[in-house]
């Protein structure tokens, strides 16, 4: 599957369904739209801001975005 | 104390009708425009990043808050440029176009002052004998080395220009907002808008620090604002919501109750299921029971 279809299931998605490796594909997507975006308007790209592309999520990062709940932070 | 909002006091300066479909019947107030929906779902991934970048970094507070306005925004259709996807992306470029940022969320305690709210004590008299507070929502305050600034963010789909910034220096909001900056114990030094352009196939970003003299506030302050809370007061005890028609073609077209409004006066009550002076009772009944406490 291309990254258009990955993208495109994840947002066809039931929001209870969305999976950490949905909301990767989502941010992956958008990042690398990003740094094409931000280079064609001449502004600055870090060189350690280039898109690294499909990655495996850490496992810490993983367990993290599972474990936030989201109404927690509503009353922060 | 009877308490309104910032955004209900915009309304009342704008049109008493406005402020009575927008506020006092809700009924009516449920065919909020997308443009409305799209930025308080934006607000929402904003206001999530900056929580969580505060304490656990920029790459876990993003895909939360892409996480949780996807999930919020899974009914929302919207048009062109203001839609579900270009929402979606827009929180992402936001959150990296700002990632190494001077400007950083202001904390205490590891909390980040983002959705801070500030009572402002007008000592004006309201129908109750107390005065009017006007309960301010800043979007956050952001500190930079030797001063802070208020942040509100503003979505729109035109041109991040001097035109832009410019509507915001005689702005309720933002006159409201540097009234609320005086009374925290170290005020910022001035409100600074952050402009969100969208576009179909892009999003842009620019910030700008909104420079009001401080006899145009005080002059809003002494002169205009008493004069908007009068008005409101009446409104609130007679149940006469007059229309102030220049309202009622705005730049982005007509007022979203335009139709509604221009009704014979028993159909609007059909619409909105009671007379309009019940509707005004039961308001006046909720404002004056909100008990607000002054927070400096």
């Amino acid at each position: 599957m291309s990254d258009l279809d990955d993208l495109s299931e994840a947002f066809s998605k039931d929001p209870i369904d969305l999976t950490p490796q949905d909301i990767e594909t989502v941010v992956q997507f958008f990042r690398s739209q990003y740094m094409v975006s931000s280079n064609q308007t001449g502004q600055t790209v870090r060189k350690s801001a280039k898109p690294k592309g499909k990655q495996a999520l850490s496992a810490q990062m993983l367990e993290d975005l599972n474990n936030i709940p989201l109404g927690d932070l509503i009353g922060d | 104390m009877p308490t309104i909002r910032q955004s209900e006091l915009a309304d009342a300066d704008r049109c008493p009708r406005l402020y009575f479909f927008n506020w006092v019947v809700p009924q009516a107030a449920t065919a909020g425009t997308y443009h409305t929906a799209f930025g308080s779902l934006f607000h929402l991934g904003v206001e999530t990043y900056y929580k969580l970048k505060a304490r656990r970094g920029h790459e876990l507070a993003m895909r939360v808050a892409v996480k949780r306005v996807m999930r919020a925004s899974h009914k929302f259709v919207g048009e062109n440029s203001k839609n579900r996807f270009t929402l979606v992306r827009s929180v992402v470029f936001y959150c990296e176009h700002y990632r190494r940022q001077q400007l950083c969320a202001k904390t205490f305690q590891g909390r980040a002052f983002v959705e801070y709210r500030v009572e402002l004590d007008t000592n004006i008299p309201s129908f109750t004998g107390e005065s009017w507070i006007i309960s301010c929502g800043l979007d956050r305050i952001m500190e930079e080395t030797f001063s802070d600034y208020i942040i509100d963010i503003k979505t729109t789909k035109f041109t991040l220009d001097d035109k832009f910034f410019d509507t915001f220096k005689r702005d309720v909001q933002t006159f409201t907002y540097t009234l609320a900056c005086n009374t925290l114990k170290n005020p910022p030094s001035g409100i600074m808008i952050e402009g969100v352009q969208l576009l179909v196939n892009d999003t842009r970003f620019q910030r700008k620090p909104i420079d009001i003299p401080s006899h145009v506030v005080e002059d809003w302050a002494n002169n205009s604002l008493p004069q908007i809370l009068t008005t409101l007061d009446k409104s609130f005890t007679t149940g006469i919501w007059p229309q102030h028609l220049p309202s009622c073609n705005t730049r982005y077209g007509p007022c979203r109750y335009f139709d509604l409004c221009h009704m014979p006066a028993h159909e609007i009550e059909d619409q909105i299921g009671c007379t309009i002076r019940e509707a005004t009772a039961a308001h006046l009944t909720a404002t004056q029971n909100k008990t607000t406490t002054i927070v400096r």
